[in-house]
């Protein structure tokens, strides 16, 4: 065996060996307990676009050889419309249908997927430099397209609303259909079982996601291959013929920041060319005025509880939201047919109650209107209303109508067993009659200053501005027929800081309720006097985005005691 | 020394592995806290970042006056800790995604229910008292600092700059001034001009936490710091931003302190016990061994001195033997040569 | 007259006592300001960092590198092996220093060091395994000061109280490894309760078992080492038995060493596999971990293996050095620079020089109290009076000059 002192040398030096490569693998100090690594997003040149495609196409055969490739569809785009050519150059055509896949109509086996993707590729980049042209990368520079690290892609959501729809209504460049005015036909359509043809059916048009889901199911298209396929081709193919205003063909033209930011201003020049700059109403034979209510009978039920049926007033909310699916998820049915009392099938088990008041929803009645309260004009009241308490009958009257008063349940079941034109009819005449907000008390009902004397012992008696501030909340509801409507009491405004209270012209004051011992705090989770106070004015000035008074300027509000 | 000492570490390591997850027979029982005992809840949607429970903590406690005053809200530019001298500190937290505007933590000690200071403290300075406060006791500390390093939330301080008398400071829920009635609540709860703070009993506060939640749904995270963290705490938290946004660590887990040494502590008496046994038992077995081989060492140097001796003895029997052989002759061979001369002698004369 | 007496003039300005000298001045001072300015005067503590380099070091790493004494006496009476009664009472002085050191630095540490005795006599906190390092400690620091005794005894006279003693040896030598298995091992389990201070991989719920371990092996190494270092500075002292089991004390201390360090590595891998914390050593403080478990741990343990199968002693020098090291910085990183892992640089402790230099001054009161009473008492050589071996030839003689045996070269026995 070795001798001592050469061993020892040795060992020596592996061990600086060890260390220093230790040492060499960014030995770095850890300042929070490790999570698994989370890569950082790579400010790689073309990072952004929305064009980028991950083509993974050979992922679900097995582990991949290398990164999945990195595409940029505009570039191609680009370059094949200057070299005139159209979505053929990659996309194969079949009786008249065009393939998204690449160069293929089907998935084939791994290496012929493979070959297709490197001969056509490479080669078009290939006869590109050939010809002097600036082209991708070529053959053997494998990573420049298997890219390791690849770029992040934005892509924003893109999709029609009532405005685009009504440009392509308007469109010159969409042709009506044959003997008729209107140009519904060119995109919308419906699969007729029998001719296994798509075939335009008048009155029954619905938005594309009502087939079209996000993925492809039994022969039916994505929603992406659909939209792409109906909407990119038809634009590209107006731009091949020349035609200005051919709408976008490339990725970032719908989903790039900028695409949308030329739609939104495109749109907004179309608004302004149009009296009471908005787009005409949608017309599909919808009605302006709907009943809602349960459906009479139900399988399970022999006789549907039949509540106090709501008259709606479709055409106003028709301007309220930019397109229909807002409430209408896909198809335009009546929210009753799908949602029943007992849940449906259709209606994915979601109760006709909780279809229309469910709080945390944007297509029900109730959540939509809640949503609506969190602007900064609503929020400083609304906000800090308990989500925790049943509304006020009074509250519910509002929308449901009141048939409890003459016989009640069979009035019930007759308006659930009219037909639909007459319930339109009845729900007319009743919206008619709707009064909205008489607005609050008079100026001289309504006190200027409210000095606040109670507790002073840092701070003077603050003077409350507060006929100003009711003016004020006044002018921003305005309009709103929201807030004129469901703020049916000349005093339901007020309560919005004299709450828990009934409406009333002279509402109790808070240290009736809001005693000054904090004691009160954790028995019944009611603030104190000081807490009640500074809270609601506090929290009021927050939401509704008031950056003065701050709320640690206490001066600003009530002066210092001098002492 | 190998194989004794192998065994010997062999066993200590057999003992460790049982060990190496706490004993949970000392951990079986779930403290709840004491029934009644109080507590405080923070609400950081409430929380104005004022610093007024600053002030009120400074006053009633009598501690000195800081560098800057405490309606100098510059000083919530920084992130600060506990001192000797600030039982408290307000905390703002900027650009927290989700958030409209800046959020204010107040932090302070949070009274566990089964502290690690109180745990870790040997001389038992430390109490969790009934009524929910942790207090110390000053007239045994010896200032060993181990419940500083015990505190997962880093709150006791030490006064580093006292030669003789060093304490250690930190809030103590007003628990003094309650109990003889100078106060109400803590000082930092009467000064909070809304209420962010609310001193009640633990179970109230949980309750009125919940309430909180279900009134306001969207303005609150469901969940109340401290509940159970390290076992849980007398001071709860409630937030509209995550919690860890807040500088409070969410990977404390759930188990209390004391519970991480029980098992250790449960082996002290187990090797009082047993090591004793085991190395009288070893001491014993070596004497034995020693012992028997040193008899057998006798044994087998009796019988090597036997088996020489008997040797010997043949040997010496067979010398003799043979030697009277030889002796006997050599007589007959002089008789012989006596006789055989006396004859001839005889012949000679007879002529 | 220069000529005459040169020695005599500058006998007292040697360069060790003028160190000394510096050292105890400077031990003098900060002693002075410790207690008058308090720690904030002294140290770099903070409110974030409780316990700085006095407990790192003179703490943790005292009490394990004092832990020759109870492997080295149960080596010898516990599991029989005669052959290393030598190295017995060197072993327990240097623990027996160790310890009374690891108190007397407690004093500097703690705010009121008075009250050191309280957690015994006044209030217990039993729940805290700080109680039970400082009971195991007070208790083992009797223990070695008793087992100390005889040789201080027999230097002064007392027979029949020495052998009174050293008849009590088992008991005493039982319950010495009962105390050190309790305190090497709580020691570890101090940092049980803090797993969101220290990082994962260092935090095991096997600490205590590592420390315990590993306080063998630093034993074992001590022993060595301090062995080389006295037969350098206190070979004068040593008699032949001594001598003449010397080469076998360092080999059959490197086997155990190996072994042990063995041992300890493995229990460590598992300590890491045990809560999946693979991953942690890809990261900075993994490499260091590894630095630690591979240079330090498994390195000295190979050094041993070959010292040992090539009977090569001076190699078991350097693994014991390294062992050593090892242990040190085991308790540092555990202690120090793994815990509050989690901080910011910014807020992270680093020792002033005043804290280092009452270190320094500690460990140096530590080496002159190890030579005073290893020259005057009997502790290298066996008093002629207490003879357990027959005396070797030639040693009747060497007995009664002792005191005037000079410093000379000793042929190298255990070079290469």
């Amino acid at each position: 065996m070795v001798k001592g002192r050469p061993l020892l040398r040795w060992a020596g030096f592996l061990l600086v060996c060890v260390a220093t490569s230790f040492f060499c693998l960014e030995a770095q100090g850890e300042k929070a307990p490790v999570k698994a690594p989370a890569k950082p997003a790579v400010q790689a040149p073309e990072s952004g676009r929305p064009d980028l495609i991950k083509i993974d196409t050979l992922a679900p055969f097995g582990k991949l050889e290398l990164p999945p490739v990195t595409f940029f569809h505009d570039k191609h785009t680009d370059v094949l419309l200057k070299e005139k050519k159209t979505c053929a150059a990659c996309h194969l055509v079949e009786d008249g249908k065009l393939s998204l896949s690449f160069k293929r109509q089907k998935a084939t086996k791994p290496a012929e997927i493979k070959d297709i993707y490197h001969a056509n590729c490479i080669g078009c980049h290939m006869d590109m430099a050939a010809a002097g042209k600036k082209s991708g990368p070529p053959d053997g520079l494998c990573r420049s397209c298997h890219n390791a690290e690849p770029p992040q892609r934005v892509s924003l959501d893109a999709g029609l609303d009532n405005v685009v729809h009504f440009r392509h209504v308007d469109s010159k460049q969409i042709p009506a259909a044959a003997g008729g005015k209107d140009n519904c036909a060119s995109c919308h359509h419906e699969f007729d079982q029998q001719t296994k043809k798509l075939v335009y059916a008048k009155g029954k048009e619905e938005t594309c996601r009502d087939c079209h889901l996000a993925k492809p199911e039994k022969g039916v298209k994505s929603l992406e291959q659909a939209a792409h396929l109906q909407c990119v081709q038809c634009h590209l193919d107006l731009a091949n013929q020349g035609v200005k205003g051919n709408g976008p063909y490339l990725c970032a033209g719908c989903h790039g920041a900028e695409g949308q930011a030329l739609i939104a201003k495109k749109n907004q020049e179309a608004l302004a060319k149009m009296p009471n700059k908005e787009v005409p109403r949608l017309l599909r034979g919808q009605p302006d005025a709907a009943l809602i209510t349960p459906k009479p009978e139900e399988g399970k039920y022999v006789k549907a509880a039949a509540m106090d049926p709501v008259a709606f007033d479709h055409k106003a909310h028709e301007k309220y939201n930019n397109n229909c699916r807002v409430c209408h998820h896909a198809g335009m049915e009546a929210c009753g047919d799908c949602h029943t009392v007992a849940g449906s099938k259709e209606g994915g088990s979601v109760t006709l109650e909780k279809a229309m008041h469910s709080r945390s929803s944007q297509q029900s009645c109730i959540g939509c209107h809640t949503a609506k309260q969190t602007s900064p004009n609503c929020a400083g009241c609304h906000n800090h209303i308990s989500k925790a308490s049943r509304p006020e009958d009074a509250n519910c009257r509002q929308c449901h109508l009141p048939t409890n008063l003459q016989g009640a349940g069979t009035l019930r079941e007759k308006l659930a067993g009219l037909l639909k034109p007459q319930q339109a009819g009845l729900a007319e005449t009743i919206l008619k009659s709707r009064k909205m907000n008489p607005g609050t008390y008079t100026e001289a009902d309504i006190p200027e200053t409210v000095v606040l004397k109670d507790l002073t012992d840092k701070y003077k008696p603050a003077e409350f501005s507060h006929r100003k501030h009711v003016l004020a909340l006044m002018k921003g509801m305005k309009g709103n027929v929201l807030a004129e409507y469901f703020h049916y009491d000349p005093g339901t405004m007020c309560q919005g800081c004299h709450h828990n209270s009934p409406p009333a012209k002279n509402p109790p004051a808070c240290v009736s309720c809001h005693s000054g011992d904090s004691l009160q705090a954790r028995e019944t989770n009611r603030p104190a006097l000081l807490a009640a106070l500074h809270g609601q004015c506090m929290r009021c000035h927050k939401d509704m985005g008031l950056e003065k008074p701050a709320a640690t300027a206490c001066t600003e509000c009530h002066k210092e005691k001098k002492k | 020394m190998l194989r004794r000492t192998f065994l010997g570490l062999l066993g200590a390591a057999g003992l460790g592995a049982a060990l190496g997850k706490p004993a949970h027979a000392a951990g079986s029982q779930h403290f709840q806290g004491y029934p009644g005992s109080f507590g405080v809840l923070f609400d950081s949607t409430r929380c104005i970042g004022c610093r007024s429970c600053e002030a009120g903590c400074n006053r009633v406690n009598e501690l000195p006056p800081p560098p800057e005053p405490f309606d100098d809200l510059s000083v919530l530019n920084t992130k600060r800790r506990t001192h000797w001298y600030t039982y408290t500190v307000v905390n703002r937290y900027d650009n927290i995604p989700g958030a409209a505007g800046p959020v204010y933590k107040k932090w302070q000690c949070n009274h566990c229910l089964e502290p690690a200071c109180a745990s870790s403290c040997f001389v038992r300075a430390f109490t969790k008292t009934p009524q929910g406060a942790v207090t110390w006791d000053g007239t045994v500390c010896v200032g060993c600092r181990y419940c500083m390093i015990a505190c997962p939330f880093e709150i006791p301080t030490f006064e580093y700059g006292e030669p003789l008398t060093p304490r250690i400071m930190k809030c103590t829920l007003c628990y003094p001034l309650i109990t003889s009635g100078k106060l109400t609540v803590p000082g930092c709860v009467g000064a909070c001009p809304v209420e962010a703070l609310v001193y009640g009993k633990r179970t109230d506060l949980i309750k009125i936490a919940r309430e909180r939640f279900h009134a306001f749904p969207g303005r609150y995270l469901n969940q109340i710091y401290g509940e159970h963290e390290m076992g849980g705490t007398n001071w709860l938290y409630i937030s509209g931003v995550p919690f860890s946004a807040l500088g409070m660590r969410e990977d404390l887990g759930v188990i209390p302190a004391p519970e991480l040494t029980s098992g250790a502590l449960a082996a002290v008496p187990i090797v009082a016990a047993a090591w004793p046994v085991l190395l009288t038992g070893i001491y014993a077995i070596n004497k034995r061994k020693d012992k028997i081989a040193r008899q057998e060492e006798a044994q087998a140097v009796a019988r090597a001195v036997a088996q020489a001796q008997a040797e010997a003895e043949a040997k010496f029997k067979k010398a003799m033997t043979k030697a009277e052989a030889e002796q006997k002759a050599a007589i007959e061979r002089e008789i012989k040569r006596a006789l055989e001369e006396a004859a001839k002698g005889q012949s000679q004369e007879g002529e | 007259m220069n000529t005459e007496n040169p020695a005599a003039k500058n006998s007292l300005l040697t360069p060790f006592n003028v160190v000394i000298g510096i050292i105890f001045l400077l031990g003098a001072l900060i002693t002075f300001l410790r207690f008058t300015k308090g720690l904030a005067g002294v140290t770099n503590l903070s409110d974030n960092n409780p316990w700085g380099v006095w407990i790192s070091f003179d703490l943790l790493c005292g009490v394990a590198l004092a832990a020759g004494g109870y492997t080295t006496s149960a080596a010898c009476y516990v599991f029989g092996l005669k052959r290393y009664h030598s190295a017995v009472r060197p072993a327990i002085l240097t623990a027996f220093l160790g310890y009374a050191l690891v108190v007397f630095a407690l004093h500097y540490d703690v705010g009121r060091p008075w009250r050191l005795p309280y957690p015994f006599f006044v209030q217990s906190g039993t729940t805290s395994v700080l109680f039970e390092v400082g009971l195991c400690v007070f208790l083992y620091l009797v223990t070695l000061f008793v087992e100390w005794t005889p040789a201080a005894l027999e230097w002064l006279g007392f027979k029949k109280y020495r052998n009174i003693i050293v008849r009590g040896t088992m008991a005493l030598t039982i319950f010495g490894v009962v105390l050190s298995t309790m305190h090497q091992s709580s020691l570890g389990a101090l940092y049980l309760i803090v797993p969101s201070k220290l990082h994962p991989l260092w935090y095991s719920s096997y600490i205590p078992i590592f420390f315990f371990i590993s306080s063998i092996a630093a034993g074992l190494s001590m022993v060595i080492f301090e062995g080389t270092l006295s037969h350098h500075f206190l070979h004068h002292k040593m008699d032949r038995t001594y001598l003449s089991e010397h080469n076998d004390v360092v080999l059959g201390f490197s086997k155990g060493a190996s072994l042990v360090l063995a041992c300890y590595f493995l229990l460590k891998v598992v300590g890491v596999a045990l809560d999946n914390k693979w991953h942690y050593l890809l990261t900075g403080y993994g490499a260091w971990f590894l630095v630690e478990l591979l240079g330090f741990v498994a390195l000295p343990c190979f050094l041993y293996a070959i010292t040992v199968r090539e009977k090569n002693l001076a190699l078991a020098k350097w693994a014991s050095v390294l062992t050593v090291l090892g242990i040190v910085l085991n308790r540092f990183n555990v202690s120090w620079f793994a815990f509050n892992w989690q901080l910011p640089p910014a807020d992270r402790y680093f020792p002033s020089w005043m804290e280092i230099a009452i270190s320094i001054y500690i460990v140096t009161i530590g080496v002159l109290l190890f030579r005073f009473i290893s020259t005057k008492m009997p502790i290298f050589y066996e008093h002629p009076e207490y003879r357990e071996h027959a005396p070797h030839e030639g040693e009747e003689e060497e007995s009664a000059h002792f005191t005037e045996h000079k410093l000379h070269k000793h042929p190298q026995t255990f070079g290469h």
